[in-house]
């Protein structure tokens, strides 16, 4: 059975930003598909709204924030309730990003879903350099 | 209030979540005047945010029992504001973009019942003739008869051997919307211009000066909850402290009505000043 820490992942809600249904997608992805049994859901409306579950494992265990725009409130609310993250991923910093169309990040198309596989795959990526570094 | 402020848990990885989220979809592209509230952003507490949700008729829409959507307007508005779960459709089907319907139906059933209802009668919070009063080009500065002011617009009320503290109108007009108030505990002593406590706004993050020596013995714990009312009722409901002082007599060191409201009005010149001159 694995010691290694399960990584936990909170992800913009996508209320008030575009790219949010895109880095939703991608964290669940993550998630279910790419690694179910490395990673735990953090739900951020209720993290912020004062859930101590949320907040208790954001203490004890490395997190990934997923925001899918600068105003970055997972990572922001996630330093500010808990401990820094281990790692603040933008979805504005994907040059992708930029090129899609309003409608392509407000709804997931084909072209916002090349997107969303990358940003799984980059979130999957850190969550094995997060526990290989735990060893 | 004809702004329309919904908020849905978006719940990441929550079936209510997702079925919110569709539902404030629909919504909006039924009327795109509506504003989508963030709980992000609430909980940020930023400042455009906090505005619509105080400005606007509030809609919240939980996706689970946890209630995390209510729970942030409550925290962030005094305000009386409809709540929706997801899970009272739970039976009804199994269809998230169902479900979604019926919760879009009920909001706007509750914006049709809330726009041909009645305004709510507001009690005036306190008679004109308590206050005197200055038109500072489109502000009103408003300096409440029989108070006592420090320079650093907090004013005091007798009560008998007690005094009562609170902000100035002054104040919280330059310092604007208060979100969030940390008051000192009771028991504990201060001297003269000494911190007690502090706040923020969505312009400054300021502490509280005492006006004189003393002990606290209440605080306005209304204040954590609705720091809002420092803002909407500061010689009333926004008061802060309920103090003993150590001498009575300091209160000749500060300033009554008359001579405060001449210093406000100074004061408050030379503010409107520099946002011009900027």
């Amino acid at each position: 059975m694995s010691e290694l820490p399960k990584v936990g992942i909170i992800s913009c809600s996508g209320e008030d930003c575009p790219g949010g249904n895109i880095s939703r997608e991608a964290t669940l992805k993550v998630l279910h598909d790419l690694r179910p049994e490395e990673t735990a859901t953090i739900c951020l409306p209720l993290f912020l709204a004062g859930g101590e579950g949320e907040r208790g494992f954001a203490k004890r265990f490395p997190t990934i924030t997923v925001d899918g725009c600068g105003k970055l409130c997972a990572a922001i609310g996630t330093t500010r309730f808990s401990n820094k993250p281990s790692v603040e991923i933008n979805l504005e910093d994907y040059p992708d990003f930029s090129t899609l169309k309003t409608e392509e990040k407000w709804h997931i198309q084909e072209s916002s879903s090349n997107l969303v596989e990358k940003l799984a795959t980059d979130i999957a990526n850190h969550v094995d350099k997060i526990r290989n570094t735990s060893e | 209030m004809s702004k329309k402020y919904i908020l849905p848990c978006a719940g990441f990885d929550r079936p209510g979540g997702k079925v919110s989220k569709i539902a404030v979809d629909i919504i909006q592209s039924l009327d795109s005047s509506s504003i989508i509230g963030s709980i992000g952003a609430l909980a940020a507490e930023r400042p455009g945010e906090i505005k619509d949700l105080r400005s606007s008729d509030v809609v919240s829409i939980d996706g689970c029992s946890v209630k995390c959507a209510s729970k942030m307007v409550e925290k962030h508005s005094a305000r009386e504001f409809e709540a929706v779960e997801v899970t009272a459709f739970v039976d009804s089907t199994d269809n998230e973009d169902e479900k979604a319907r019926a919760v879009v139906d009920m909001v706007q059933q509750h914006w049709a019942t809330a726009t041909t209802a009645p305004p709510k009668t507001i009690e005036p919070e306190s008679l004109e003739y308590d206050f005197l009063t200055e038109m500072i080009d489109k502000f009103i500065l408003r300096v409440k008869k029989g108070l006592f002011y420090s320079d650093n617009d907090f004013w005091v009320q007798q009560e008998e051997d007690l005094v009562r503290v609170g902000l100035t109108d002054l104040l919280q007009q330059m310092i604007s919307d208060v979100f969030f108030v940390e008051l000192t505990d009771v028991g504990h002593h201060v001297e003269f211009g000494d911190e007690l406590g502090s706040f923020e706004s969505t312009k400054i993050a300021m502490e509280i000066i005492s006006p004189l020596s003393g002990t606290v013995v209440e605080t306005n714990t209304n204040l954590e909850d609705s720091p809002e009312l420092l803002n909407e009722d500061p010689y009333g409901a926004g008061w802060l402290y309920v103090m003993h002082p150590d001498d009575i007599s300091e209160l000749d060191l500060l300033k009554p009505a008359d001579e405060y409201m001449t210093y406000g009005v100074e004061k408050a010149k030379r503010e409107l000043g520099k946002k011009v001159s900027k």
